[in-house]
């Protein structure tokens, strides 16, 4: 009976392939994060007030992850960016061969920062990269405070929380103070935002703060 | 089932196409902070592996719990799913050291 020794990553095939997206990333010099969260946390809101915001400053384009339809690129394709929709047919998550095919209907020389947006799942995400230069989850307030204690893996690996849909915070039971400190309790260098795509409370702050990591 | 269709393809890498249908055992190391669920991970490649010359195979899963180095007490502790500090001094500064596995370790081949 005969036993080959592997010891390997399952995942490394996409780390290799992430890898070779931040290289890529690297040598044209473009700022990229991965804008994760469940569905309807307002991933995609985020993203236009964030366009709008950065519109004449930035140039940004957007690759979008949905499992179906292009809903998301044509609400995107209104602020005038480069945007490319993968849809997955059903998976769960953006891999770094679906980011990495998309690259190639992206001018990389005209732009300097690239925002994915991932499939709404607060799971798979978490584990595949992209080769982004960070995570940035978003939680809303109408899914309570308790979302990083049950979803710990993609709070550890995220760089930014964004608390979002601040302007419910009458009408909901969620504490942002109480979700601040469960998710700071995860990771404690996690930085944190507070938003409202309705009112774009908070949006100037978290815009401000994307563009200084441009210049990094 | 991405995973396990990756799994899948990493035993082709390694295991001759003749010899596909010799292998017994595939060993996985699973983390519990790796986002995994065991049964659904068998679940998917039971499907997948129907469709390939693996149908014999069995998977064989270790679980890996979360551990931890204190950088304030310099204390190696195992903590328990969503509890992140330390279980000596409570510091939250702490480096973990396993649960994030997701890893094949090895292929068993019958004779």
């Amino acid at each position: 009976m005969g036993i080959i020794t592997i010891e390997r990553k399952i995942l490394e095939k996409n780390d290799e392939i992430a890898q070779q997206n931040r290289e890529l990333f690297e040598r044209n010099k473009i700022f990229v994060f991965n804008l994760v969260s469940s569905p309807g946390s307002g991933k995609t809101s985020i993203l236009e007030r964030t366009l709008e915001h950065l519109a004449g400053k930035i140039k940004v384009a957007v690759i979008e992850g949905d499992v179906q339809t292009d809903f998301d690129a044509q609400r995107v394709a209104k602020y005038n960016v480069p945007v490319v929709q993968i849809v997955t047919h059903g998976g769960c998550h953006l891999d770094a061969q679906l980011v990495q095919d998309a690259l190639n209907k992206i001018s990389l020389q005209n732009i300097q920062m690239l925002i994915i947006e991932n499939v709404g799942n607060l799971v798979c995400p978490a584990n595949y990269d992209l080769g982004e230069a960070m995570k940035v989850v978003i939680v809303s307030t109408t899914e309570g405070d308790d979302k990083p204690l049950k979803y710990p893996g993609m709070f550890l690996n995220a760089s930014v929380l964004i608390i979002n849909k601040i302007d419910l915070l009458p009408y909901v039971n969620c504490s942002p103070n109480q979700l601040k400190q469960n998710a700071l309790q995860i990771n404690p260098k996690l930085i944190t935002f507070e938003t409202s795509c309705t009112t774009k409370e908070g949006i100037s702050e978290w815009c401000e703060w994307i563009v200084r990591q441009l210049h990094k | 089932m991405s995973i396990a269709q990756n799994i899948i393809e990493i035993v082709k890498e390694h295991v001759p196409k003749e010899a596909n249908e010799k292998v017994k055992r595939i060993r996985l190391k699973i983390g519990e902070l790796s986002g995994v669920v065991p049964d659904s991970l068998l679940f998917c490649f039971d499907i997948l592996k129907n469709g390939s010359a693996l149908g014999n195979v069995s998977v064989e899963i270790e679980h890996v719990p979360i551990t931890a180095r204190c950088r304030s007490c310099d204390k190696t502790s195992q903590l328990e799913y969503g509890v992140f500090f330390c279980t000596s001094c409570h510091s939250s500064d702490i480096e973990l050291l396993t649960g994030k596995e997701l890893n094949i370790v090895d292929i068993e081949l019958n004779d």
